[in-house]
């Protein structure tokens, strides 16, 4: 008797552990890994709007609205990565965020955007954008000052 | 000592405590340099004696300063991983091409394109190592372009003497122009 009741405790605590282990993996698979997505689809949108001119774009100071509603976005950082003109901006779904700025080609056939945005989240710079933070100073002397400040113009030249 | 002499003193204390930590990290808001340059510099007398230098213009803004007049305009040079910074006041003129004789000090009387030129002697001290400064008996000359009373970002001309050698602009191999905030680190290209 007390064969068998051992045999079905283990057999419950195995079915338990069982099940504790497929939730555990179904979270994780169900879970959306924080990604970086690579906004092609603004450079498409950039190149529809670019070719229809009856659409909002001008070459010079337009503005771009749009509701992001794919889930895709949501708590995920999104990077623009426009010719020259990275920045890294944490968005919101079902929120619309409006850019100011101008478009342009360059000599390579890309679209250059460089713009400004009145309600964009706040921006959340890394070395892979325009801004880098490599010649953070806590200089107490002026002398200490002009040396970081060198570092940094040494540092402006890789940005340019 | 009167009591008049006593707040003279203090004042004159506070004023040096002022100036002392608006060049600190901490007490800037930020610099700004228009532009900034590499460059291969070669001996006037000898084209073979190149070397690169280091030259960039720029304008720490002290905490809580929001236009240009209120911040230090300074340049600072790089040369054999000497660096040099000028010094107070710096001899400013303008004229219409680099070396024209017939400059002058105010830029609203020239017409056309113009130039903002610097030069000085006795006013570069080098910074050493540790950040503390020694006087040095560099010179230079800089011309750049100018407009809407602002700097731009083309170099015209570019001269430096040290050790009794002049060295003339050869060769710009790279430049930029930005904005850096010393606190956080932060550099930001100029569009």
């Amino acid at each position: 008797m007390n064969e068998k009741i051992i045999l079905c405790l283990g057999i419950l605590l195995i079915l338990i552990f069982g099940c504790t282990q497929a939730n555990t993996t179904n979270l994780t698979q169900n879970e959306t890994p924080r990604q970086t997505y690579t906004v092609q689809y603004v450079e498409q949108h950039l190149e529809e709007l670019v070719s229809n001119p009856n659409s909002e774009a001008v070459y010079q100071g337009f503005t771009i609205k749009g509701i992001i509603e794919d889930d895709h976005f949501k708590e995920s950082t999104i990077k623009f990565n426009i010719g020259l003109s990275s920045m890294i901006y944490d968005f919101q779904p079902e929120q619309e965020y409006e850019f100011t700025g101008t478009l342009f080609k360059n000599e390579q056939g890309q679209y250059e955007f460089w713009a400004t945005s009145s309600n964009a989240p706040p921006y959340t710079g890394t070395n892979e954008s325009n801004t880098t933070e490599v010649v953070k100073s806590t200089a107490q002397t002026e002398g200490q000052l002009i040396q970081d400040l060198v570092k940094a113009i040494k540092a402006s030249f890789e940005l340019n | 000592m009167n009591k008049l002499g006593i707040l003279g003193i203090g004042l004159i204390l506070l004023a040096s405590l002022v100036f002392a930590i608006t060049l600190t990290a901490e007490a800037t808001e930020k610099v700004e340099v228009p532009a900034a340059f590499k460059t291969q510099v070669c001996d006037e007398n000898d084209s073979t004696n190149c070397k690169e230098l280091i030259f960039g213009v720029a304008y720490a803004f002290p905490k809580g300063s929001t236009t240009i007049d209120q911040a230090s305009e300074m340049l600072v040079f790089e040369m054999d991983n000497i660096i040099y910074r000028t010094t107070g006041t710096l001899f400013e003129y303008y004229a219409n091409t680099p070396g024209d004789s017939d400059y002058t000090t105010d830029p609203a009387t020239i017409t056309g394109v113009i130039i903002k030129g610097m030069s000085g002697r006795s006013n570069l001290s080098a910074v050493n190592n540790d950040g503390t400064e020694t006087d040095s008996d560099a010179e230079y000359k800089v011309d750049l372009s100018y407009s809407n009373g602002r700097i731009g970002n083309e170099l015209k001309n570019l001269e430096f003497k040290i050790n009794e050698i002049k060295y003339i602009l050869s060769e710009i191999l790279d430049q930029s122009s930005f904005t850096w905030i010393p606190g956080t680190g932060i550099v930001e290209a100029t569009p």
